[in-house]
């Protein structure tokens, strides 16, 4: 009597239909891919009446001046709290001494329970707008949350 | 080659069949046997899945023109869905459309006025009774004076753009 063989279970992966699969997956993952990072920095514009900063908070006007230098000026409700002058070698600078006189600026004793979430930043002929764009990148990590550029020759 | 030596190769299952049915064929003959080795083109093809999965971004993303070099920022945002006013060093585009000529639209913006009121005019027909939420995505190039670029934004600003999206390369 034979001894009969036993049945093994074929236990091996189709490597075929898992190989298109890769394929498949890689070819659709290499077309939507995206090599560049674009992002995007909101500027809430105001217009007209519809102004942007509560009036309860502080403002910083930001105008630039000829590339590494710009004028701070810390205001309430219309009144100037503090005006500084910054002259540095370029803009990577400009926005690092900023970030301190905003520092310098937040401690005043005015400015007690008082917080700065807009600033509106005035561009020069000489600035470029990397320069403008370093300025606000500046400005939203100092955690001013509403912040804009003044346009000029808006109708 | 002989049986030995194929499992000299440690070759699969599979590749050993082959060796020796054609080792028997060909009576002693020199077999020359092609085999992929699939294993390592599963593992490079896996890997390659893997970094482009974690590459792979699902959030809308804009064109952007080959002469335009945006600037760097820290604190940029995701992009939203708007029409993109593309400015590169001399002309202004809007929606990868050409308006015209930058110094000459800064100028007279007749010809951006109607092509933004034209879009806000197919915003209204295709979301009835809802405002418009007055976003627009700005591309400018990073050497373009500061100038140009606020005089674009009082031009938007009029037209009731009030939220813009400038856009910057992330870090």
């Amino acid at each position: 009597m034979a001894l009969k063989a036993r049945r093994e279970l074929n236990n091996e992966l189709m490597l075929t239909p898992f190989i298109d699969l890769l394929s498949t997956l890689v070819c659709f993952l290499l077309i939507s891919a995206v090599w560049t990072t674009v992002a995007t920095m909101e500027l809430k514009q105001s217009h007209g009446t519809a102004a942007g900063a509560p009036r309860e908070a502080a403002e910083l006007d930001v105008a630039l001046g000829a590339p590494g230098s710009a004028t701070l000026v810390l205001k309430k409700q219309d009144k100037t709290l503090k005006k500084t002058e910054l002259k540095e070698i370029d803009a990577k600078a400009l926005v690092a001494e900023m970030g301190r006189a905003l520092i310098a600026m937040k401690a005043l004793p005015t400015m007690k329970n008082v917080t700065v979430e807009s600033g509106l930043v005035s561009p020069h002929a000489l600035a470029s707008h990397g320069d403008l764009v370093a300025v606000l990148d500046g400005l939203r990590l100092q955690g001013l949350s509403n912040i804009g550029v003044k346009p000029s020759g808006g109708k | 080659m002989s049986l030995t030596a194929a499992h000299h190769l440690h070759t699969g299952r599979f590749e050993h069949h082959l060796l020796t049915r054609r080792q028997k064929s060909g009576k002693g003959k020199k077999v020359l046997l092609v085999a992929l080795m699939l294993t390592s083109l599963v593992d490079m093809f896996s890997m390659l899945v893997c970094f482009l999965l974690q590459t792979f971004s699902s959030t809308p993303e804009i064109y952007v023109a080959k002469d335009v070099s945006l600037p760097e920022a820290l604190s940029g945002g995701e992009v939203k869905e708007a029409p993109v006013l593309s400015v590169s060093k001399s002309m202004l585009f809007l929606d990868q459309k050409e308006v015209g000529s930058l110094p000459k639209l800064l100028l007279a913006p007749g010809p951006l006025i109607k092509r933004l009121e034209g879009f806000k005019q197919q915003w209204a027909k295709a979301n009835p009774g809802k405002p418009y939420p007055g976003e627009i995505n700005l591309q400018a190039d990073r050497n373009m004076p500061s100038t140009d670029v606020a005089k674009l934004m009082g031009i938007l600003n009029g037209q009731r753009f009030e939220v813009i999206q400038l856009a910057v390369l992330g870090q």
